[in-house]
């Protein structure tokens, strides 16, 4: 008995009710680049609902006020391209750029990014180094929330009614800031991350006057270190606080072991990545 | 199942696919077009190469029915009928394949390349081709035959 | 802090199977046409063997490579090859192929000399031609010839070739044998630059020379120097089947997690050949298949212990490795 079906709507509203009707058997793809992975391990007829939502014209990538904002289905290589995303937030093309290889890019989308869940997920590290606000939509209407509250957030409460992630709203780099990405990887063409390191700062001098830094692979997802908030924000940036500030951040992390890297050698890693992107500031 | 309809190499094809299928198990299990390869099917190694809609893309990661309505190049469309393309004549000329299994995937990407950019650097063919995996490691070859034939493409070779 | 070093390893490696008692057989027909047929057991999987034995046969017939036609469709109706395996196909393969296409030239003479009015043994096969040495003017088209013992003379124009060598058994009292078809040498030259901090190894520069005692093919014999060396190299500082060994718990399970090198992962890379003949070769060529994968390693373990002072003799180095190398030289000095 064939029980697959393929969805393809082609507006937002339309897709909700969709997947809302659809319920426990719906599942969202864009790019496929992650999907399609677990699809083609094992080729058995599943009882499964597929809905495309690449036909819902969310690949835009738009200007608004003071932010960029992002479609959840916008390619990554249209995003590492887009001349509004290298002027205004560089931090995500940098990253987007170093994302899997050429053809993937092409498919891989911000959304998909996020909705793998995966704690290497470099396009979440750098939406959230940058303040990314995700808004998602369903038949119960729009909700927003910044991307760190997305990861930690149960599925069933953040997608309710099955919901789609609509776009990412990031705000834009202003001339007092400054931000980098470091991501360290097993080879140079199409690797994941061992780990990244990523940030976005305002300084005044060498005085740190805001902090948003954030690891990735270092936890089950990304997340916005509290210890580099707390101990470098409104401070002299010296070498002396630059090594205790790696040395601290350590102990909100959790690394895990796998065939890249071991817990240990993260841990490792991670305080000279802390430290290289720190020193970058003074 | 579920009707697909898709261009493959300027021929239409109406095929009846799983929702879940890869756009390479329909073109070579179901078209029988088997220049693209399965190298992994997890993505990592670009043996499935093709064009959709002129960009480069896995076949293997490529949900068949979310691409109804495109058209694809594969390996066997970019010369054809009309003879080899600069590109496989360069490849030809410059040795710039060992087993040959790559070969395709290297071709399209390679392709994809120089329609976007016709006179690339070395670190933009490398950075172009960085997805396909070359076992036999004919790289050193492959990056000569693509240099090649962007200058002959950029002067004026007037190829397909 | 980033440190270059650089490292040398030679290598030497013998072709065929050790001990020898491995063969060869092949079959060269000649066609009305004046083409050929190469029947022989030999797979090809991707080493080049469908390029370099017509192009041997070719040379012995004197007709063009694109005019013999490599058949290798089974191994059960084909001639028997022992197999593409301890780098003896060219050597193995190649002298059988001589030898098939030498006797296949054989009966050619002997058909055309009549015709020719000089005894076999005064012709020559050039350019597609059977014809009389020293005097050039006297020739007959391969084809005229094959065609004529086919059709009128009912010869069938084939020859067949076997090359082997015998089992080698050591003497009980000294152990002297003779285990050994022919030895490739090599030498190659490894520049890495090392990480300190992260552990990271970067090949930069890998320099090769091969003595391959001759270059059938010398366009190939390059690419499979060069695939070797990038290959070794990636199983250097990349490949790991046993990331955390003896533990098989975060074994890589795809190619995403098996990493092997990339275009951007490539060093400079030069390459030189050198050609000392061997005695025994085809025109003196040796088996430079696996061999071309092995140096690479050993040089890098020894570029990095030039750049930092550690051994890290389990390959691949791995960042992790470096810096627990690291922090074990430290606490030593300490
Ligand atoms: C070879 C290779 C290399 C890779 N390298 C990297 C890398 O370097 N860094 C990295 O971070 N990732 C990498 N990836 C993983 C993957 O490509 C990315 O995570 C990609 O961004 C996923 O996007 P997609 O559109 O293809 O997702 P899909 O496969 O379509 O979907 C992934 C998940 O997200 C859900 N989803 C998709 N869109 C939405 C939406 N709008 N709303 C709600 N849910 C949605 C799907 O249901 C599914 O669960 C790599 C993958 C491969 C195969
Ligand atoms: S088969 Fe598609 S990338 Fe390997
Ligand atoms: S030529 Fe063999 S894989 Fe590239």
């Amino acid at each position: 008995m064939l029980n697959e079906t393929f969805h393809a709507p082609g507006d937002l509203s339309q897709a909700c009710s969709l997947i809302s009707d659809l319920g426990e058997k719906a599942i969202i793809i864009a790019g496929g680049t992650d999907l399609m992975v677990r699809f083609n391990r094992h080729r058995v007829n599943r009882n499964v609902a597929l809905v495309y939502v690449g036909k819902l014209g969310l690949n835009f990538i738009k200007e608004e006020q003071d932010h960029i904002v992002i479609g959840a289905c916008a390619n990554l290589a249209d995003i590492t391209a887009s001349a509004l995303v290298q002027k205004k937030i560089p931090l995500l093309a940098r990253a987007c750029s170093q994302m899997a290889s050429p053809a993937i890019r092409n498919a891989a989308t911000l959304g998909g990014n996020l909705g793998t869940n995966a704690r290497n997920a470099d396009g979440v590290a750098a939406l959230m180094a940058l303040g990314a606000v995700v808004v998602t939509a369903s038949t119960g209407g729009e909700i927003r929330m910044p991307i760190e509250a997305f990861v930690t957030t149960p599925k069933k409460e953040k997608l309710a009614n099955g919901g789609i992630v609509k776009q990412f709203e990031v705000p834009c780099l202003t001339a007092d800031e400054r931000w980098a990405w470091e991501k360290l990887r097993q080879r140079q063409g199409d690797s994941r991350s061992i780990l990244s390191v990523s940030l976005r700062t305002k300084m005044a001098g060498n005085i740190c006057k805001s902090m948003r830094l954030v690891l990735g692979s270092m936890a089950a997802h990304p997340f916005v270190s509290k210890t580099a908030a707390e101990l470098l924000e409104g401070k002299y940036i010296s070498s002396e606080l630059i090594d205790q500030a790696a040395k601290e951040i350590l102990s909100e992390t959790d690394p895990g072991t796998d065939s890249r890297a071991s817990a240990w050698y993260r841990a490792k890693a991670a305080q000279v990545l802390i430290r290289r992107v720190l020193s970058q500031l003074v | 199942m579920v009707l697909l309809e898709i261009s493959v190499n300027g021929k239409g094809c109406r095929v009846l696919v799983d929702a879940t299928t890869s756009l390479l198990t329909v073109l070579r299990e179901q078209l029988h077009i088997t220049g693209p390869k399965i190298g992994c099917e997890t993505g990592d190694c670009g043996a499935c190469s093709v064009l959709i809609d002129g960009k480069l893309r896995r076949a293997c990661l490529t949900n068949a029915m979310s691409v109804n309505g495109s058209e694809i190049t594969t390996v066997e469309g970019i010369g054809g009928s009309g003879g080899l393309h600069a590109l496989q004549k360069s490849f030809y000329e410059h040795h710039a394949s060992q087993c040959g299994y790559c070969t395709p995937g290297m071709i399209v990407a390679s392709k994809a390349l120089l329609d976007n950019n016709p006179t690339p650097t070395e670190l933009e063919i490398k950075e172009a081709l960085s997805g396909n995996l070359c076992r036999c490691a004919s790289y050193v070859n492959i990056i000569k035959a693509v240099k090649s034939a962007a200058l002959k493409t950029s002067n004026g070779g007037g190829e397909p | 802090m980033k440190k270059r070093g650089k490292g040398l390893a030679v290598a030497f490696y013998p072709t065929g199977m050790g001990g020898g008692g491995d063969f060869t057989n092949a079959i060269v027909k000649i066609k009305p046409d004046g083409t050929a047929d190469l029947i022989i057991g030999t797979v090809e999987l991707g080493q080049g063997a469908c390029t370099v034995l017509p192009q041997m046969a070719a040379e012995i017939l004197g007709i063009e490579y694109e005019q013999v036609k490599f058949i290798n469709d089974n191994t059960d109706s084909c001639p028997i090859c022992f197999g593409s395996f301890a780098s003896r196909v060219t050597y193995f393969a190649g002298n059988a192929v001589i030898k098939a296409a030498t006797n296949a030239r054989q009966k050619l003479f002997e058909i055309a000399a009549p015709d020719l009015g000089a005894a076999p043994e005064d012709l020559e096969a050039v350019d597609g031609t059977i014809r009389v040495k020293n005097s050039p003017e006297k020739a007959l088209p391969i084809g005229q010839v094959a065609t004529k013992g086919l059709y009128e003379k009912h010869e069938f124009v084939v020859g067949t070739g076997s090359f082997g060598r015998p089992r080698s058994f050591p003497d009980p009292e000294t152990g002297a044998c003779d285990p050994l078809a022919t030895l490739a040498w090599a030498s190659v030259q490894i520049e890495v630059e090392v990480d300190t901090e992260t552990g990271v190894v970067t090949v930069i520069d890998s320099r090769s020379v091969y003595d391959v005692g001759k270059a059938i093919n010398p366009e190939m014999a390059k690419l499979q120097v060069e695939g070797g060396a990038i290959m070794g190299m990636s199983w250097a500082t990349l490949e790991n089947l046993y990331p955390f060994y003896p533990s098989p718990k975060f074994q890589p399970r795809s190619l995403g997690q098996y990493m092997i090198a990339t275009t951007m992962d490539i060093p400079h890379i030069e390459t030189t050949m050198v050609e000392c003949p061997s005695p025994v070769g085809p025109w003196g060529a040796k088996g430079i298949g696996e061999m071309t994968a092995n140096p690479p390693s050993p040089a890098v373990v020894n570029a990095v212990h030039d750049a930092i002072g550690v051994w890290i003799t389990d390959i691949p180095i791995t960042p992790e490795k470096v810096l627990r190398a690291l922090e074990e030289k430290e606490k030593a000095g300490n």
